[in-house]
């Protein structure tokens, strides 16, 4: 019923779209069919988790392997984002996971987040979900740092500054780039935004002030996770756009 | 006379285009050289190996008797400083493109004021947008930002390119300046034949990677120049 009832949004884009040529309907098809699948699928998966907690079983696996996929996804979705990088899903993967995993286990540590499935996963797509994208716009802006910039990175290499030192610079704007779209969005929270999180857990008839405060901790997990995922990548790209003599490479 | 640099049949491509050809090349101690030639000969990235922001595909590159590539970048960067042509300011004022090099490497006690009163620019500039000054300035002050590491060698890349006369004029006598006071070394690349011959001992001919002739000031013939 609820379904049906968002399908008639979904042919008012369509609709729209025809009618005025925009050219996303198709798109639009596409996405709602695959986010549906997707999201389907998911909870399916969470729901098999779940019984498998209840029965005692190794779940805890279970869960491991889907937080694998979804490091391995978001690291291919962020590295395609940077065509041009070289080993750009080992920088993407790697980073998103440590972000991520840090920023859960912080949760799980300090006992805001249960051990339990319908925790962990969602709030895993959460921390990975952002973290895909703080790392993307991160990488997106260190490349174009150094299109830009590079005379000026290469005057601080000619002063004896080594790789770090030369391209501390453009890793600064990178991860305040990354950041700051976030940490704007915290500032409006409650007053233009009412988060996923907390709508969700108010419409389920929790506690709106318990609500509001899970939802900051979520906001935290996010730039907390965030900032780690942006300063591992910015890291470990380095590499990639230095040799060991500390020369810029010839693909920059 | 000693060499500070010896290259011996130095070759260097970049994008499948030959740059240099098997060049051999001796850049005296304590002297004014400069590298002229036209757009294309290889002038700038013959600068660019001697401090290793590059590296030779072929032959051998010898800094004080020692193959450069047994040296440390990063250590022979801080002796021969490459003054790019582009002389990029960093973000801030003047005084943070000095402090710059002073903090990179921890300088105690450093002041920037002495550096700028050593390329003749008065303390009034240190507090000015470093991005707002002009190409002879620019040039100055990057100058300025070097001179904290006391290099025994600088590299110049079209030093003068864009710049007025007046400040043309300071600048060579700058360099000379400190080439004849303090014994730097000076690498000086240019495309105009009469600087060289105004501010160098000796010059380097280069043209489409080779080099056409190497000869003190006096002994340069025109006919030898592209």
């Amino acid at each position: 019923m609820v379904l049906a009832m968002v399908s008639v949004l979904f042919f008012m884009v369509v609709a729209l779209s025809n009618w005025k040529n925009l050219g996303i309907g198709k798109d639009l098809g596409q996405g709602f069919v695959m986010g549906g699948l997707q999201l389907g699928l998911i909870s399916v998966l969470l729901l098999a988790l779940m019984e498998w907690e209840r029965e005692g079983g190794l779940w805890i696996a279970g869960a491991a392997l889907m937080v694998l996929v979804m490091a391995v996804i978001s690291g291919r979705r962020s590295a395609k984002r940077v065509p041009s990088l070289p080993q750009a899903f080992r920088i993407t993967s790697i980073s998103i996971a440590a972000g991520s995993v840090l920023a859960l286990m912080v949760l799980l540590l300090t006992g805001a987040m249960p051990l339990r499935p319908e925790f962990i996963i969602p709030l895993a797509g959460m921390a990975f979900g952002n973290s895909m994208d703080i790392c993307s716009v991160s990488m997106e802006r260190i490349v174009r740092e150094f299109q830009l910039n590079r005379g000026s990175i290469e005057a601080k290499l000619a002063l004896g500054a080594d790789s770090s030192q030369a391209m501390e610079e453009a890793m600064v704007i990178s991860t305040r780039a990354a950041l700051i779209p976030t940490i704007d969005r915290m500032k409006t929270l409650g007053i233009i935004l009412i988060p996923g999180a907390m709508a969700g857990l108010v419409m389920a008839g929790a506690d709106p002030l318990v609500a509001a405060q899970f939802q900051l901790v979520i906001f935290l997990m996010v730039v907390g996770g965030g900032i780690v995922t942006s300063m591992s990548a910015l890291a470990l790209s380095r590499r990639a756009f230095f040799n060991e003599q500390h020369q810029i490479r010839d693909w920059v | 006379m000693s060499s500070v640099y010896s290259l011996q049949n130095v070759s260097k491509s970049l994008g499948g285009k030959a740059i240099l050809r098997s060049l051999t090349l001796d850049i005296p101690e304590g002297r004014i050289t400069s590298l002229v030639g036209p757009s294309g000969s290889g002038k700038s990235t013959l600068l660019r190996m001697l401090n290793r922001l590059t590296d030779a595909d072929e032959g051998t590159i010898l800094y004080r008797g020692q193959d450069v590539r047994e040296i440390d970048p990063l250590a022979l960067r801080r002796e021969a400083v490459l003054i790019p042509q582009d002389s990029y300011m960093f973000p801030g004022t003047v005084r943070d493109n000095i402090l710059y090099t002073i903090r990179l490497f921890s300088l105690p006690n450093e002041s920037p004021d002495g550096y700028l009163k050593a390329v003749g620019m008065p303390i009034s500039f240190l507090d000015r947008d470093a991005g707002k000054l002009s190409g002879g300035e620019r040039k100055r002050v990057a100058i300025a930002r070097s001179l904290p590491l006391r290099p025994r060698v600088l590299l110049m890349d079209e030093p003068t390119v864009g710049v007025d006369p007046r400040n043309v004029s300071i600048l060579e006598k700058l360099v000379q300046g400190m080439n004849e006071d303090g014994g730097t070394t000076v690498v000086w690349v240019t495309h105009d034949v009469d600087q060289a011959l105004r501010v160098s001992h000796h010059i380097a001919n280069l043209k489409e990677g080779r080099l056409m002739g190497m000869n003190q000031r006096d002994d340069f013939q025109w006919g030898e120049a592209f």
